[in-house]
């Protein structure tokens, strides 16, 4: 791989999560990055052409993703992620993922960018960006200098975004925790309109991922010690962190989720104290549905806040 | 030697998983010396059991395993076991746990997600948490023979679904294979594991079958339960070898666990896969790819609904689909599945199948 000189990065799954370090570390480089428009129903339509009909919703945006960056760069970044530990997981959809995109858009020959790491392998995250350097025919230690730059800077994105929820979080008014997959919450095709929707409705909408992700995952460890995945560690671990700085918590799903489908389930079970409403987002329902409950349920904490419900 | 009384001794139970819980509890009752909960083919109301008190998008196997759960205490389990896995399946016992507890169930409950570091200090303390007096040399010995019926099983079942469609005398096939079953329910001892697996060997060789010359051909490929647990896929198997058709099985514990390593498989299917796609894909795809260029005529993919890493096998089957000109028929399993829509689907598949080989002919 000589001549990579831009490289995009689809707009969807884990970009959300670890994308301003995939970036920082590309242009550290010297690399150009193309990231795909946001989520919109022309993107989606484009990927759910393409994907199996019962893959989950974030899946099919990818592929959307996926497909509105082909010619428009000299190779697209698709890492395959098993996660690091045994108990931080990640689905197995992210295992999977290079071979998937391969697969599905065989006839179109894309040049796929990529880089694996998995638990079993006992690895850590420097090590996964001095392969991804190599891949990229850069030195060790031209990777190991870009890999410290961008690490600093994902740093400070995620310090500045703890830093204003936690501002959010001291303030007054109805507080609403949003609680999912990173790309859930934040595409504005999925959990951007219930945020919107929330919003709205006067409440100040404050999310899981926004949490320190080291205490989030600690504390998660609490809830449950099996717990396979990383990223319902880091979700569970933030609604146990601010369960009792908010008056509400929105578990926001994507239709099928595997992990969600049982995660979110414990959660309802074992949370009691404080309102929750579980959504489940597919690639059908138009906001009208999700507004009635939205609605319902802002009217519920409302009531129960102004004395309703006997109790005061 | 000391006398252990029947009565001190504790009933352990595990989900209905096929026919390994005859190995099961040939391990639990000769190598750690409990009771082991048998139970009797699964039921249309284990189902609803199970999907009763289950989160409504879990995979079917979690409500099998639920309702078998839930049957098993509700016959007097004292410790009921649930495995873990590499994909959901590691977090089914945490919650189903819960379920029981919630619905006010008082047993122990094993998880083995727990122990799933697999190290050696961990699982003698398992096998001490089972039964504290336990005989660790006689469990190793008994875990021996549990894992050589594990294979024997597989190896008459194949056999079973290889044949059975052609068979001269009807129900001839049947017969054989349920006598091997019910030897490995009351087997105690090695010996009598590996005669009952000769004995039935040797019968099912010596039947008398008519083949056609040119039989029709399908490997079933799919998800490690589903296309395993007869129950759950509706005795697909047993189906297709009734329309005729000769029926191959790759996945099963065997091939999994004891022969085929992950690693070793992989190369086999470079030309569509360079990573490891999840816990049992690579079985699937290197099942279908040796399937199709073996001649088969057809390729059948069970899964159960919303399987994370079978669907994702999903793209590269349709791909080897295309390349070896081989059909492939793709099966989602719920828990509300109607017999005669699988029947009508099935029939569909065999017709065209043979239709096609006779037009190629």
């Amino acid at each position: 791989m000589g001549q990579i000189h831009t490289i995009g990065i689809p707009r969807g799954l884990m970009a959300y999560r670890s994308g301003v370090l995939w970036k920082a570390f590309f242009e550290e480089l010297g690399l150009s990055c193309v990231i795909s428009p946001k989520s919109d129903r022309q993107i989606l339509e484009k990927g759910t052409k393409r994907a199996a009909d019962e893959t989950c919703l974030p899946f099919k945006l990818y592929l959307g993703h996926v497909e509105s960056l082909l010619g428009e760069c000299d190779a697209i970044f698709v890492p395959r992620m098993g996660g690091y530990r045994p108990k931080e997981k990640m689905c197995t959809r992210y295992e999977a993922l290079p071979d998937l995109v391969k697969n599905i858009f065989r006839n179109q020959h894309p040049n796929i960018l990529t880089v694996s790491y998995d638990w079993y392998d006992h690895t850590d995250e420097a090590k996964v960006y001095l392969s991804l350097g190599a891949a990229l025919g850069r030195s060790k230690s031209e990777s190991k200098k870009a890999y410290g730059a961008a690490r600093k800077k994902m740093d400070q994105w995620m310090k500045a975004k703890e830093k204003k929820q936690n501002i959010l979080l001291e303030g007054d008014g109805l507080k609403i925790l949003a609680a999912g997959h990173p790309y859930v919450l934040h595409d504005p095709f999925m959990g951007g309109e219930i945020s919107r929707l929330l919003g709205k409705m006067g409440a100040t909408v404050v999310f899981t991922d926004y949490v320190n992700r080291e205490k989030a995952l600690k504390r998660s460890y609490h809830f449950s010690k099996v717990m396979p995945w990383i990223i319902n560690r880091e979700m569970t671990g933030a609604v146990m962190l601010l369960r009792e700085r908010v008056d509400g918590i929105v578990l926001l799903s994507a239709y099928p989720c595997g992990p969600d489908s049982l995660v979110n389930d414990m959660l309802v079970r074992k949370v009691k104290e404080i309102p929750m409403l579980s959504l489940t987002l597919d690639a059908q329902s138009g906001a009208a549905g999700m507004e009635t409950r939205v609605e319902s349920f802002m009217d519920i904490i409302r009531y129960q806040k102004a004395g309703g419900y006997g109790n005061h | 030697m000391e006398i252990i009384k029947i009565d001190d001794r504790k009933k352990l139970a595990f989900p209905r998983f096929h026919h390994y819980n005859l190995a099961i509890r040939y391990i639990v009752e000769q190598g750690l010396e409990q009771n082991y909960l048998l139970l009797p083919e699964a039921t249309k109301e284990t189902t609803e059991l199970g999907s009763k008190y289950s989160p409504d998008y879990a995979c079917a196997p979690f409500k099998h395993t639920l309702g078998s759960l839930i049957e098993a205490v509700n016959a007097g389990a004292d410790i009921v076991i649930e495995t873990g896995g590499l994909c959901r399946l590691d977090y089914y016992g945490a919650l189903q746990r819960e379920i029981l507890r919630e619905l006010g169930y008082r047993c122990e409950f094993v998880n083995l997600a727990e122990y799933m570091g697999g190290k050696k200090k961990e699982m003698i303390w398992l096998a001490k948490r089972l039964n504290p007096k336990v005989n660790i040399p006689k469990l190793l010995a008994a875990v021996y023979d549990g894992v050589k019926m594990a294979e024997y099983l597989d190896d008459i079942e194949a056999l079973y679904y290889r044949n059975a469609g052609f068979e001269a005398q009807e129900g001839s096939y049947r017969k054989a294979y349920r006598q091997f079953l019910l030897e490995m329910q009351v087997a105690e001892n090695h010996g009598e594991i590996r005669d009952g697996y000769q004995k039935a060997k040797q019968i099912m060789e010596n039947l008398e079958l008519r083949r056609s010359q040119y039989p029709v051909r399908i490997g079933v490929v799919g998800e490690y339960f589903t296309a395993m647990d007869a129950h759950s896929n509706q005795y697909l198997q047993e189906k297709l070898i009734r329309l005729g058709a000769s029926v191959e099985r790759y996945l099963n514990v065997t091939n999994c666990h004891f022969r085929a390593k992950e690693s070793a498989l992989r190369p086999r299917i470079r030309d569509y896969v360079q990573f490891n796609m999840g816990p049992t894909t690579t079985w699937t795809i290197h099942a279908a790819l040796d399937y199709a260029k073996r001649g088969f005529d057809g390729i059948v993919h069970v899964k159960s609904f919303g399987c994370t890493p079978e669907l994702d096998a999903v793209p590269v089957l349709q791909n080897i689909s295309r390349d070896y000109h081989i059909p492939v028929l793709y099966l989602s399993y719920d828990t509300q599945n109607s017999d005669t829509g699988l029947d009508t689907r099935l029939e569909a598949f065999y017709d065209m199948l043979e239709r096609k080989k006779k037009v190629l002919r």
